[in-house]
């Protein structure tokens, strides 16, 4: 393994090579960095021109933007909540606060930090575990994949504020990933007759609008109260903050190193669930959403390690993990080339290759994410007069694009409104993400549970790994509602 | 507050009783070949909805009678109503976000119509002026940025077609 690692480093290092990867890790920041533009629309835009290339040289570009969007999508999301790419929501929630408390660079470099030790714990997944990943993964089936879909729900106990808000929020989101085709039998749902919505309600458009065009309405009432930031320092290595997160950027680099290799689960919900494992697991959950540090470390370590794991089941099985690594697929095939069991053996120096190369990617993260955010921060001290437009039009042109379609950009203003107004209620905007992102896994994996047991719902308490996902879900949603009341209860007997 | 968290209610309730009759009209389970139909997912969601949209309301009302107060009720809500800020609430400055919203929604509608170039520049110019830009030098600077924006990173960077 480790010969062939090194030779695969040998690959990299070629002058061409090399510059390529360079190339390919600015080309995915600046399309991470802006709302609308994922590491999808990237990989689709880049699949031609990578036709003419040698394979060893297309796959190693196609899979350095992937890992470089998933980073950069944090950019945005802290400095105007306004998540580059999808993964980025939840850094959002934490960063952007400690933008507004004048702490911009100390949220960025703990976002540059956490991407990229969580992605090269990804890589070094990738490159150990392939082969053991990928048997592991097999293990999983539908009652397992419900399970982990009602595990990730359970993070709106812990989102804070009002835990109504929270459930309500996530039904919504549960109920608008129901709009469009059911996957299982065709039906037409909520479409209306109308075409646009036979594909549902796009997670971009409802993302940048929630977020992103929400906060641009609510900026340009508050602009004058904002005083402009005249330098950003951003700290990449700070040992005070490194203790604080090492434990958070542990576990949430196992947890996205996990959830990436399960096909069809995605960074995203990596993210959602580590930040949830997060609050759960710290002394002080009520700091979270404020600008809580490890609010920032733990989406964005495993968003980049479930990022590279979930390459795992593309290489391994041919399986795609992940939207991007489902575009990366239909690479391979364009090249004439079909990822699987075999593909180890066949093509080891192409595999290993692609591996050095993200490996590489991780320290370029590091190296030149800080010039690369100096100038994305000089951004901070423009007048938001001139910023806001610019904003708007960026998540106009960014949500079009994602499907060409006009109707996502209306859906992208409504939703826009939406937030803004619930933002008035103070209400936790990301759940309604969580029930979006987890629904369709949610719902077509309890359809399929249940007709493989005929309709007998002691399938989910009767597999272990099922159950054991559902009674950690049961069993930390009971404490995030019961220590509080516990702790009213002896406040109230403690006062005279 | 409570009236706006009673309105919320209210809508999450009618969203619920609205959406049941589409809902009622997908195919049941023992019209497909599938174990589990098409509507008893979303069937489930909307009367959890609605459960929970009429929990909101009576929740409210309650804390309305009991006279609560939330921790985290903005500031207008305390504000006397012969404040200046209050009287206010209709001039230019107060109400900034809607004009900005409107203009994006000119500006998308528009693009279908005159492209996304000129509507850019348009809406650039629109959007500079409606957040309070008066130096026409920032208002010209902002209109080059957003051209080269859209021409260089989006059409000729990124090659999206617009």
């Amino acid at each position: 393994m480790l010969e062939n690692f090194l030779g695969g480093l040998a690959v990299v290092m070629q002058p061409l090579n090399l510059l390529l990867l360079t190339s390919a890790v600015f080309i995915g920041f600046i399309g991470g960095a802006l709302p609308g533009i994922s590491g999808v629309i990237l990989v689709v835009i880049l699949l031609p021109v990578t036709y003419g290339m040698d394979s060893t040289t297309a796959f190693m570009l196609l899979t350095a933007i992937y890992g470089a969007t998933v980073f950069s999508g944090l950019i945005t999301a802290i400095l105007y909540r306004a998540p580059g790419t999808p993964e980025a929501v939840m850094t959002a929630f934490d960063g952007y606060p400690m933008t507004q408390q004048g702490q911009a660079g100390k949220a960025l470099g703990i976002g540059v930090l956490s991407s990229a030790i969580g992605g090269l714990v990804g890589t070094i997944a990738l490159i150990i575990f392939t082969p053991m990943l990928a048997t592991m993964a097999l293990r999983f089936s539908s009652p397992e994949y419900f399970a982990l879909a009602v595990l990730g729900l359970t993070v709106v106990a812990s989102l804070g504020g009002r835990l109504i808000y929270g459930l309500i929020g996530a039904t919504l989101g549960l109920f608008i990933a129901t709009v469009g085709i059911d996957p299982l039998t065709g039906t037409s749902r909520y479409t209306f007759d109308n075409l646009n919505l036979m594909e549902g309600v796009g997670l971009i458009p409802m993302i940048v609008g929630l977020f992103a065009v929400s906060e641009v309405m609510k900026r340009s009432l508050d602009q004058d109260s904002h005083q402009p930031i005249t330098k950003v320092k951003v700290k990449i290595f700070d040992l005070p903050i490194l203790r604080q997160i090492g434990t958070t950027l542990t576990r949430s680099s196992i947890i996205g190193v996990i959830i990436g290799i399960l096909p069809g689960i995605g960074a995203s919900t990596a993210a959602m669930v580590s930040y949830s494992e997060t609050v759960r697991w710290s002394k002080h959950p009520e700091k979270f959403g404020k600008g809580a540090p490890e609010g920032i470390a733990a989406p964005e370590s495993a968003n980049n390690a479930a990022a590279m794991g979930a390459l795992v089941p593309l290489f391994a099985l041919g399986i795609p993990g992940s939207g991007t690594t489902a575009v990366i697929l239909g690479a391979f095939i364009m090249h004439g080339l079909q990822p699987g069991p075999m593909f180890m053996m066949t093509h080891s120096s192409l595999i290993y290759a692609v591996f050095a190369g993200l490996f590489i990617v991780n320290f370029m993260i590091l190296l030149f994410s800080k010039p690369f955010i100096t100038l994305f921060t000089k951004l901070l001290n423009v007048p938001y007069s001139a910023l806001g437009p610019i904003i708007l039009m960026c998540c106009i042109v960014g949500t079009y694009s994602v499907r060409n379609s006009m109707f996502d950009v209306w859906l992208m203003l409504g939703f826009g409104v939406m937030g803004y107004l619930l933002e008035k209620l103070k209400f936790p905007l990301v759940s309604i993400i969580l029930g979006l992102v987890l629904g369709p896994i949610a719902e077509s994996e309890l359809r399929r549970a249940l007709s493989m047991s005929q309709g007998d719902i002691s399938i989910f308490f009767t597999r272990p790994i099922s159950a054991t996902l559902l009674a950690i879900a049961a069993l930390l949603l009971a404490v995030t509602i019961i220590s509080p009341l516990i702790k009213r209860a002896r406040m109230k007997a403690a006062t005279p | 507050m409570h009236a706006r968290i009673s309105l919320f209610a209210f809508a999450v309730v009618l969203l619920a009783l609205v959406s049941l009759v589409p809902t009622l009209q997908f195919p049941s389970s023992a019209e497909v070949s599938t174990f589990i139909g098409p509507r008893v997912w979303p069937l489930t969601l909307v009367i959890v909805l609605f459960g929970l949209g009429s929990a909101l309301l009576l929740i409210t009302w309650r804390d309305v009678r009991r006279g609560k107060i939330y921790d985290d009720e903005p500031e207008e809500a305390s504000r006397p109503q012969n404040d200046p800020v209050t009287a206010q609430r209709f001039a230019l400055v107060s109400t900034r976000h809607w004009w900005l919203i409107a203009a994006t929604v000119i500006y998308t509608w528009l693009i279908s119509i005159v492209g996304f170039l000129i509507a850019s520049i348009a809406f650039t110019l629109v959007g500079t002026l409606l957040l309070g830009a008066r130096s026409w030098r920032t208002i010209l600077i902002t209109v080059v940025v957003a051209t080269l924006l859209m021409q260089g990173v989006f059409v000729m960077l990124l090659g999206i077609p617009l």
